[in-house]
């Protein structure tokens, strides 16, 4: 029997931020999961001579994005005078096994390796194009699809357009919002907006349903950058296309963008991903607290959770640090500036600490000799000192046994010019 | 057209005054990388391998104006990104320049590890290839919360 029940539309603030709240949660709660299933890749490089895009590729681009989704939700979520989300967060921080948040029906959130029956089971249905434009807006609480969440917060918006304060907004808040330190190679070229208005935060939410999905219309593919108004659309001969995240997995599901290992000339690809030869065999699901494994691999799932759990701590000061407003001709050609140090360290943590870890994990058995290797668990960890400290302190005990954390270019080094952050 | 012009008095209404000008004698990417004496950003380096820091300051993937500004790390093919200052041409290098202590790879076969580290590796061998000598350098990147020009944010 369907648990579908009837629910206003979004009138007051409260509900709207309650509806952004739970969209970032749900944006959260995909990262770990695509980034699981990419850990998982064995393979590095792509044959020029494969067909399509790589595998590897388009799953970190898509990731990206879902970052991307993360920062425009949170953008929003200051712009309309929220300062109390935090990611660092127990309510936050998402748990596997898990579900995806108020979604009907019910989807299963796992951490497994690449296969075609993830890829096919969770990652496409997360991004199941869209009911007819309008169709069920409104009218459930529980949401079949994202496009139907964020069509409901898209009308909320415009609902509250008399009761948002957007001239604070664009006087003060920006600069808490989250615009610079943002690349993405493998996906779409739009960026973290500033919100500022009406017009500003409806673009936003577009991006994340467009990104994701895909508009009603427009079948998955999309111009890049999203734009929703024709008159708007680069001309043809210089416009590009991006695709949605449901064309994207069905392009991995199918083969079409693959592991990129070619058997012959006609570029035919070797492997599938459900192939041992180029999928680590990692856990589902670890639980640091659970897992059967050698003390040291426990050990270095525990790094791992800590440095994500700084991560999402560094977001949170980040979100609370002002950006200072210079002119762009100042004379100056540099400014010590607090919050710029922490967004590169923000991109320090995740590509020089976190994926580093992450990759030694899905490379290690979990006991000796044992046939399934660790993964990162993304669980909470309660920090009981300044986080920083936290970090050196858990590698500087991982170095005997994983000596590869330190030395003149790793993993510790990382960690020492990380920015100093208050214990949550 | 007349040879004549009024003399221009500077006043508050004024955009202030253009970014400093003065063409550097060699381009590179961060500290620690300049070829010679008196390349770097200062003039004053007493050796090569010794400068204080960038010569060319830019924000992104493909806006070098010249060969060898790559600052890597950011976006960028796995090729591209393993020769941080030392691309072939101009637009052929990615992200931003001076590259900061923090930066790493994003791709390929440096993932995870120092752009700083790596742009200095190769510079050091190509002093050992010129047969030149070269200093230590004074240290491994701009620090992260120098935020460089091009980053300053105004009101939207």
């Amino acid at each position: 029997m369907s648990k579908k029940k009837t629910v206003q539309e979004i009138t007051t603030l409260d509900d709207l931020i309650e509806h952004l709240k739970d969209a970032a949660k749900v944006e959260l709660s995909t990262i770990p999961l695509y980034l699981y299933s990419t850990y998982s890749i064995k393979t590095r490089g792509y044959s020029q001579w494969a067909a399509g895009a790589s595998a590897q590729r388009t799953m970190i681009g898509i990731a990206i994005e879902e970052m991307l989704h993360l920062t425009l939700v949170r953008n929003l979520l200051i712009a309309v005078g929220d300062t109390s989300f935090r990611l660092y967060s127990t309510d936050t921080i998402p748990t596997y096994p898990g579900k995806m948040l108020a979604r009907e029906p019910e989807l299963k959130f796992r951490l497994r390796k690449l296969s075609t029956d993830q890829v096919e089971n969770t990652f496409k249905q997360i991004e199941l194009p869209a009911l007819p434009q309008g169709a069920a807006l409104g009218e459930v609480e529980p949401y079949h699809s994202l496009g139907e969440f964020y069509a409901r917060i898209e009308k909320g918006i415009t609902n509250l357009r008399s009761t948002i304060d957007w001239a604070t907004a664009k006087d003060k808040l920006w600069k808490f919002q989250y615009h610079r330190a943002y690349w993405n190679q493998y996906g779409g070229s739009d960026q973290p907006l500033i919100v500022v208005d009406e017009e500003s935060a409806l673009n936003a939410m577009r991006i994340i349903v467009d990104q994701g999905e895909g508009a009603p219309h427009d079948r998955g593919m999309l111009p890049d950058p999203v734009v929703r108004d024709p008159r708007k659309f680069p001309p043809e001969e210089i416009g590009k296309q991006q695709q949605s995240h449901y064309n994207k997995f069905s392009d991995i599901a199918t083969g079409l963008d693959g592991i990129g290992v070619v058997l012959d000339d006609n570029g035919r690809q070797k492997y599938t991903i459900d192939n041992a030869e180029v999928i680590w065999p990692v856990l589902d699901d670890p639980d640091v607290t659970k897992v059967t494994a050698d003390q040291s691999v426990k050990d270095l799932m525990e790094l791992s959770n800590a440095i994500y759990c700084y991560l999402l701590a560094l977001l949170d000061v980040i979100y609370q640090t002002p950006m200072e407003a210079l002119a762009p001709a100042d004379r100056n050609l540099f400014t010590q500036s607090d919050r710029y140090g922490y967004e590169r360290g923000f991109i320090a943590v995740m590509q020089g600490v976190l994926y580093p870890v992450c990759d030694l994990l899905v490379r290690t058995p979990l006991t000796k000799g044992a046939s399934v290797h660790a993964g990162p668990p993304f669980q909470y960890h309660a920090f009981t000192k300044a986080p920083k400290a936290e970090l050196a302190e858990l590698c500087e005990k991982l170095l005997t046994s994983y000596p590869e954390l330190g030395g003149d270019d790793g993993v510790q080094r990382q960690i020492s010019l990380l920015p100093d952050i208050p214990k949550p | 057209m007349s040879k004549h012009h009024t003399p221009h008095t500077p006043g508050p209404q004024d955009d202030p005054p253009p970014l400093p000008q003065e063409v550097p004698r060699e381009l590179h990417v961060c500290m620690g990388l300049n070829s010679c004496a008196g390349l770097d950003i200062l003039g004053s380096a007493p050796m090569a391998g010794m400068g204080a820091c960038a010569t060319v300051h830019h924000v992104c993937h493909g806006e070098g104006a010249c060969r060898g500004q790559g600052g890597c790390g950011y976006a960028g093919t796995e090729y591209e990104q393993f020769h941080p200052g030392e691309q072939d041409c101009r637009y052929n290098g990615s992200c931003a320049s001076p590259i900061n202590e923090s930066r790493v790879f994003s791709a390929g076969p440096m993932k995870g590890r120092s752009v700083w580290k790596q742009a200095r590796r190769l510079f050091e061998a190509r002093m050992y290839a010129a047969g030149k000598a070269f200093g230590p350098s004074p240290g491994e990147g701009i620090k992260d919360d120098s935020m460089p020009h091009y980053d300053y944010m105004s009101q939207p």
